[in-house]
């Protein structure tokens, strides 16, 4: 069978626009070189289906496949889904770290120490009041220094216990407000809103695939969407035939699933009754702060009240009648007793006349005492352990993460050496296709412009 | 280990090694600019608990200061007073080796008689001696003067610090160091002596002549208004708590010695020498 002298320039033809697709797509690989989330493309090419030559037609007489030149096969993007899973895991981590690190930092700052104006000072200047009643016992300027100190230290505490219930508060709202599920023409938290996206994403992809296309760049959107959901709770993704996920949280110490994307429809309703759940992530580490009963802040509180009411406990043992009232809670209610505040000279300095100072004296010895001191000192270490330790933690978390990260760019991201390159690869290639067309054109010109003009 | 180095990559890292180089620096700033080492709890969690430690430490050792310097005025007002007592003994003791002597008329006895009542109000006036406008010898009522100046010499404090019973005025010099720094204006100068128009029935009795009110010019009785508190016998003491006498006044020289150690408290003693 003769073959047509005009097949050459098909084949050209068919490498001309191969290469014009494969520059397109490198084209859109360096214009996304910076996007987020942006995994590289490229377009996979094959010999397109060859020219069967019957038998008879070689020298050997045997049949032959002519080859017809390339076709592209696929555009597809080039990512790793088990880099993808571990970037998820430490992701989870790291952002369960940074809550729980910027949450305790603010409940650290309340303290305000070391330094002058945190409750250890107020403490000291107590005890020197004390001090200065013992010199000077029927002094009534020494009496009413004492309760402005007493009063002074009161405030101290229900000031740093207000401003650490308020840094629980802020850590129980920001966790309301990512967690809170679409009701009505409120489209809810974080999680609701992308919930709603992967639903909407689920839908467009399974479509193209079943239709058999490869969306590249809605699945590059869609696995980003779950990075993001990864930051809040530890994640579980489920791969469905068509295309489509099923995406939930999944409690880190009961392995209880709670959905988030069912298929084609957001199923996000909310945490559990009492968010009596550990779902890892930004939402661990807020209800780890906020918690109550049993958050960190909260057992913050519980000491610091107990620091308190020792303190009422112990002035007033020593004192031997009502210095300090103390209420609920009582490191929010310290305060000098309302019969002192009205009139601070009935402050008594010692057991007999106006000039005896035992009971100041005693008071000034307990100057250090390890349940009030040393009980607040060792809170005060202890917080600074745990924002150190969160800190720590975040930094570890972060230094994971990143590197999972690196493993994942090295797949998918863009490397623009590698596309220039390719787009000199494929320019010589398009131009090569183009000069064997231009022979092809030449022959076909000699074949028909110059042959049989013998005696013309 | 990575085999493609992509351009995100390079980026991503550069900018994270920016990051944590930036904020070295931030914390480094931070620290000279306030010369601080420890700004948050989290720095440095044992190195805040110590030098929160440190700070009562400081705080306790300035009390102590304080209480040590306060003490020590205190205790050299006592001092001087107690020095100026003495001056005033010594000088009642010459006058009364004087007046003892037989070449003493009665009108030099007369005067001796005199001095001595100005060196009682004199003692009187020492023992009343104030620092920050505290009495020191009134144990601890300290507003309260241990002599009015006249004829009335009971001593108006109390006896805490002196009586072992009841503490005085103490200061804090040290941890659980503590130290009573008054005196008790009953334990130098007693009570004074009762008017000599009160005798006992026994007395009386025995030398009919001292129950007749004396009117020599210049003697304590006349000098001395009948006190209601006195109700005992100025001569033989007879339940008599206090009486000033002239082994008891040679003592206040030592008083100051005496008062150091504890054991040598006394509760105060009945007089039972025979009066001179």
């Amino acid at each position: 069978m003769p073959i047509s002298s005009f097949y050459g320039l098909q084949t050209s033809l068919r490498g001309l626009m191969a290469q014009q697709r494969m520059l397109d797509t490198t084209s859109h690989n360096i214009a996304n070189a910076s996007t987020v989330g942006y995994s590289r493309q490229e377009a996979t090419l094959a010999a397109s289906q060859a020219l069967q030559v019957p038998a008879g037609s070689t020298a050997s007489g045997s049949g032959a496949h002519l080859g017809s030149g390339v076709d592209v096969q696929s555009y597809r993007r080039v990512r790793d889904q088990f880099l993808d899973l571990q970037y998820r895991g430490q992701n989870t981590n790291l952002q369960e770290w940074t809550a729980r690190a910027n949450g305790l930092s603010s409940a650290e700052l309340s303290l305000s120490e070391p330094g002058t104006n945190g409750i250890n000072q107020q403490l000291a200047n107590f005890w020197d009041a004390w001090s200065k009643l013992e010199q000077h016992p029927a002094d009534g300027s020494a009496k009413q220094a004492l309760v402005e100190q007493a009063t002074s230290l009161g405030d101290s505490f229900a000031g740093v216990r207000a401003q650490m219930t308020a840094a629980q508060s802020a850590a129980q709202a920001e966790y309301d407000d990512i967690t809170r599920p679409a009701s009505g023409t409120d489209q809810g938290g974080q999680i609701a809103q992308i919930a709603t996206q992967l639903a909407d994403l689920n839908t467009t992809i399974s479509h193209f695939l079943t239709a058999g296309d490869a969306p590249n760049d809605l699945m590059d959107a869609r696995d980003q969407l779950l990075d993001k959901l990864s930051g809040y709770g530890q994640v579980s993704v489920e791969q469905l035939n068509t295309g489509s996920l099923n995406v939930s949280f999944v409690d880190k110490v009961t392995g209880t699933t709670y959905p988030i994307v069912t298929d084609m429809a957001s199923a996000w309703g909310g945490p559990p009754a009492g968010d009596n759940w550990t779902p890892g992530g930004q939402m661990g580490g807020l209800l780890g702060v906020a918690r109550i009963p049993g958050g960190t802040v909260d057992g913050y509180l519980n000491t610091l009240d107990t620091i308190a009411d020792t303190i009422a406990t112990k002035v007033n043992a020593a004192y031997g009648g009502s210095f300090f009232t103390i209420g609920t809670p009582p490191a929010g209610t310290l305060m000098v007793d309302a019969a002192l505040t009205t009139d601070p000279t009935a402050v008594t300095a010692g057991t007999g006349a106006p000039g005896s100072n035992d009971i100041a004296l005693k008071l000034s010895q307990m100057a250090g005492d390890p349940a009030i001191d040393g009980a607040y000192r060792a809170f005060v270490a202890q917080v600074g352990s745990n924002v150190n330790e969160a800190e720590r933690q975040q930094s570890n978390g972060q230094v994971l993460t990143d590197s999972v990260e690196d493993r994942r760019q090295s797949v998918a991201g863009v490397s623009m050496d590698e596309e220039m390159s390719n787009l000199i690869r494929f320019q010589r290639a398009y131009q090569a296709s183009a000069r064997a067309m231009s022979t092809m054109d030449e022959m076909i010109d000699v074949l028909i412009n110059r042959t049989g003009r013998v005696g013309l | 280990m990575n085999s493609r180095i992509t351009t995100g990559m390079v980026q991503r890292s550069v900018l994270s090694d920016l990051n944590s180089i930036s904020l070295k620096l931030a914390r480094t700033q931070g620290k000279a600019s306030s010369g601080k080492e420890i700004t948050r709890p989290s720095d440095n969690p044992f190195g805040t608990a110590q030098a929160m430690g440190l700070r009562q430490a400081m705080s306790a050792n300035d009390k102590y200061k304080s209480n040590i310097d306060d003490a020590t005025g205190w205790m050299d007002t006592t001092e001087s007073a107690l020095a100026s007592m003495s001056g005033y003994l010594d000088r009642a003791h010459t006058l009364i080796i004087q007046g003892a002597s037989d070449t003493a008329d009665q009108t030099s006895r007369n005067s001796i008689a005199s001095e001595i009542d100005q060196i009682i109000q004199g003692l009187k006036d020492s023992a009343n001696a104030t620092y920050a406008g505290s009495y020191l010898m009134s144990g601890t009522s300290t507003g309260v003067a241990p002599y009015a100046q006249g004829a009335d010499d009971t001593y108006k404090g109390d006896d805490a610090g002196w009586d072992p019973t009841t503490v005085g005025v103490l200061r804090e010099i040290g941890p659980g160091v503590t130290l009573s720094i008054n005196s008790v204006g009953r334990e130098l100068l007693g009570d004074g002596q009762p008017p000599m128009t009160t005798s006992c029935s026994t007395c009386c009795a025995t030398s009919p002549t001292i129950c007749a009110p004396a009117t020599a010019p210049g003697s304590r009785a006349t000098s001395r208004a009948p006190t209601t508190t006195s109700t005992r016998c100025w001569r033989c003491g007879r339940a008599m708590a206090h009486g000033r006498t002239a082994s008891k006044l040679r003592r206040i020289g030592s008083t100051r010695s005496r008062k150091r150690s504890r054991s040598s408290f006394r509760r105060p003693r009945t007089p039972t020498s025979p009066r001179p």
